[in-house]
């Protein structure tokens, strides 16, 4: 039988399976109990099935600058992350709530009046000096006011079990696919496992997508628009997932040179000549996509993009300039701006952050910076990040100095205790931290597809999850109702 | 509809996975002549076979050993070049990669399956491959031509049949009929290096066929008639030209661009079906270097044929300023 650690007595995090006095909870007892019938060798024959099964099927993500080749299997944990489903529909009001006040920030930015920067809710210069903030963006407006059709918003489990937002993804979130193969995969590996639970389905998601594609495509274009997903190409980190989604879609995966502007319409280069395209789905950064508009060394992008978008013949998803609303330093005013927009409490509390260009913030964060963590707003991929206090003395002493000398660059957030869960680490299945990244869609509705991406930091006690980083994932499943009284019982 | 650069991209995966099965099968020959012959006569006809392939000039900037199985793992297992097997398993995968969205999801897994598998061969490395006295790249040789028969079979059963697979089908045949051209012109001379009318009819998959109208002993002539002319053997390159015309077709209706290849595929498949060829193979190497030749330009056309049309004078307002637009055509 396989040791199932409790999570230690001292620990400060909330663990998802198992209370503070070490019992079992009700919603994880039934796959505790299954997983409890494996032996380490029998749970790491399970593992070689997954592993070899993403091997085969090239299931993979890129390490930029990693020396064992560009490609590397998309790494699974077997234990899997349980949502009841009063949890969830908690999760899916919040998350729709908090993209519906974003999309509306986006609107009134670059198509509306800036009410929210006139009112005083976020101060003009803040998002004026956003790197996101994108002039080429104004006056471009976008059917349903879907600016982000696609978001994914990362959430983490403070040390009392509540959901809280961590950071908000609205430009090219990535990493559904894995929330599609991680549940494939699980099948294989554990057909059984399912006769204890009721889960969502994930396969849907093209569908849900596609439908929401449709329908921000441009008037003219039409009942049956023409759909592509515009790729940086094989090398990305991200092209399985790219050719995943056009797959499940049915739609074409291009390159920057398939697409050309002719009189502000965009043509796809086929063999019968140029077809016209009404809906991009671009998974290239607002700065590549356009030489004429943004950097002119681009070869990934298309000659003309802006002009078409501005034009309307054409819409691209996520729209241009969503930078600005996802921007680490506006993080701290969303939940003002939900009550601003939508006259709503948010369901969902951010991560409590604080902002380095109030003095009061700066200096009372001063004070304990050894307590706190420390970002810097221009990064992504848990890149540039100090936790205050696994940090030398000296590496405080910079990054005080890195923020005196440019706080608009700064954000420093209490340390969130992540939730813990047992993952497989050397024939053990021990706590690990992990965070949860839903995805949500917005065409007509906004919708919140069931579960997301749960990463887990497999190295004990770390709180970076990031792929990129050593992370790993696991299958998430989000309980039907029924579901979860059949677990409780 | 199908982008200029997937249309690209299968052509070449077609051509590739031709390549790979046909080396593969050559080098399974050569192997079990290997065994039965005296070293230097068996290096003299590996050579022999390294330049029926075309390649020459990477075989002697790849310094290959003098070991008896040096040759086979320069065929097999050394990706410093493009013509070995690896490098075609390699060069497949990495076109289906390409368009891994529109083609059938168990014709990227074989292909990368088939991937993987000839990477862990290549990983032993040559020397140790030499010490198993050719045993490694023997094993890949049996793993890739299993590997191309289950990608040809996926391809056949659950391709459907449109641009995609016409441009892919074309490529396989293309690549099959240039193999056999000079393939057969390894039979031609008097050395004691030139491969006997049996062997040319194992290298291209048509022994037992050939054996039932030929009889045991085939003269070169004889072969030569059959791997060209023969109309009911999907390995000569009568019946591969007939393929090869059948799917511009299917591809003349989406894209003009095919023509000039239409024409051509007709010109060569009449020359062939029609001509006196008793008469052109009294000349042969003469025959041989037009037919290879001819059949180049041919694989050039198509290719060409995935080139969009999209002229300069579509493309000149790429660069316009945004600001003054007037919508979408009617």
């Amino acid at each position: 039988m396989a040791e199932l650690q409790r999570s230690d007595a001292d620990q400060l995090a909330y663990d998802e399976a198992f209370d503070r006095d070490g019992n079992v909870r009700p919603l994880y007892a039934a796959i505790v109990e299954r997983f409890s019938n494996f032996d380490a060798a029998e749970l790491r024959r399970r593992e070689g099935i997954i592993e070899e099964e993403f091997r085969r099927q090239g299931i993979t993500f890129t390490v930029y600058g990693d020396s064992q080749g560009t490609e590397r299997t998309w790494p699974m944990d077997l234990f899997p992350r349980l949502i009841a489903a009063t949890e969830w529909q908690e999760i899916e009001r919040g998350l729709s709530q908090r993209v519906t006040a974003l999309n509306r920030f986006l609107a009134d930015i670059y198509t509306g009046e800036g009410a929210a920067m006139a009112d005083g809710v976020v101060p003009a210069w803040l998002v004026q000096s956003s790197d996101g903030f994108e002039r080429n963006a104004f006056g471009v407006s976008v059917p349903h006011d879907a600016h982000c059709v696609i978001a994914g918003i990362d959430l983490v489990r403070d040390a009392e079990g509540q959901y809280r937002v961590l950071e908000d993804n609205l430009r090219n979130p990535s990493g559904i696919s894995y929330v599609i193969e991680n549940r494939a995969a699980m099948t294989r590996a554990f057909p059984r496992v399912w006769e204890d639970h009721t889960v969502e389905p994930v396969g849907q998601y093209g569908r849900m997508l596609r439908t929401a594609l449709e329908s921000v495509a441009p008037t003219g274009a039409g009942d049956k628009p023409l759909i592509v997903i515009l790729t940086p190409g094989i090398y990305n980190s991200a092209y399985f997932e790219h050719a995943f989604l056009a797959r499940e879609m049915g739609v074409e995966l291009v390159e920057g040179p398939d697409l050309v502007v002719d009189e502000h319409v965009v043509y796809l280069r086929t063999i019968e000549g140029l077809v016209p395209v009404d809906v991009i789905y671009r998974r290239i950064d607002d700065t590549f996509l356009d030489p004429v508009s943004f950097r002119p060394d681009s070869t990934l992008g298309v000659p003309g993009l802006l002009g078409a978008m501005r034009a309307g013949t054409v819409t691209v998803c996520n729209a241009v300039g969503n930078g600005v609303a996802d921007d680490k330093a506006i993080h701290p005013y969303v939940t003002d701006l939900i009550r601003y927009y939508l006259g709503e409490e948010p369901i969902l509390p951010n991560v409590e952050t604080y902002v380095m260009w109030e003095p009061d913030q700066r200096e009372a964060a001063f004070e304990r910076l050894d307590e706190l963590v420390i970002k810097p707003v221009g990064e992504s991929g848990g890149y540039g990040i100090v936790i205050g206090r696994n940090a030398t003395d000296e590496e405080l002493a910079n990054a005080r100095a890195e923020i005196e000398a440019d706080p608009r660059n700064w954000v420093v957030q209490e340390v969130v205790e992540l939730s813990t869960l047992a993952s497989m680490c050397d024939d053990v299945l021990e706590p690990r931290h992990l965070d949860l990244r839903p995805f949500v869609i917005t065409g007509e509705r906004t919708q919140v597809f069931p579960g997301g991406l749960t990463r887990v930091a497999m190295r004990k006690g770390s709180l970076i999850v990031n792929s990129s980083q050593g992370g790993g994932s696991k299958d998430t499943w989000v309980l039907a109702p029924q579901g979860e009284t059949q677990a409780a019982t | 509809m199908i982008l200029a650069r997937h249309a690209d991209s299968l052509l070449w995966a077609g051509r590739y996975l031709e390549r790979a099965d046909t080396i593969a099968r050559c080098v399974s020959v050569e192997t079990n002549a290997v065994m039965h012959r005296q070293a230097t006569e068996a290096r003299l006809a590996s050579r022999r076979l390294v330049q029926a392939l075309g390649l020459q000039d990477e075989f002697v900037a790849a310094q290959v050993g003098t070991g008896p199985y040096a040759v086979m793992d320069f065929l097999v297992s050394d990706d410093s070049h493009p013509g070995s097997v690896v490098s075609a398993v390699e060069a497949v995968r990495e076109n289906l990669r390409i368009v891994r969205d529109r083609i059938p999801v168990e014709l990227w897994e074989e292909a990368n399956s088939l991937h993987i598998l000839m990477q862990s061969a290549k990983s032993v490395g040559a020397a140790a491959r030499e010490q198993t006295g050719g045993e490694v790249s023997r094993m890949s040789v049996i793993t890739a031509r299993r590997g191309c028969r289950s990608l040809s079979g996926v391809m056949t059963e659950s391709m459907s049949r449109d641009e995609g697979y016409a441009f892919m089908e074309a490529g396989r045949l293309l690549e099959r009929s240039i193999l056999t051209v000079e393939l057969l012109k390894s039979g031609l001379g008097t050395g004691a290096d030139v491969f006997d009318g049996n062997r040319l009819l194992a290298f291209t998959h048509s022994l037992q066929a050939a054996r039932r109208e030929l009889g045991h002993s085939p003269q070169w002539h004889a072969v030569a008639k059959f791997l060209l002319q023969h109309e009911q053997m999907p390995r000569s390159v009568l019946w591969c030209l007939g393929r090869v015309e059948l799917r511009l077709e299917d591809l003349a209706a989406a894209a003009g661009a095919v023509a000039t290849a239409r024409r051509r595929a007709g010109a060569l498949r009449a020359h062939l079906e029609y001509g006196e060829l008793d008469e052109l193979l009294g000349q042969p190497e003469a025959e041989l270097a037009y037919l290879g030749s001819a059949l180049a330009e041919l694989a050039a056309d198509v290719h060409t044929s995935t080139v969009a049309r999209s002229s300069l004078a579509e493309v000149h307002a790429q660069f316009v300023r945004p600001g003054d637009g007037r919508g979408r055509p009617q």
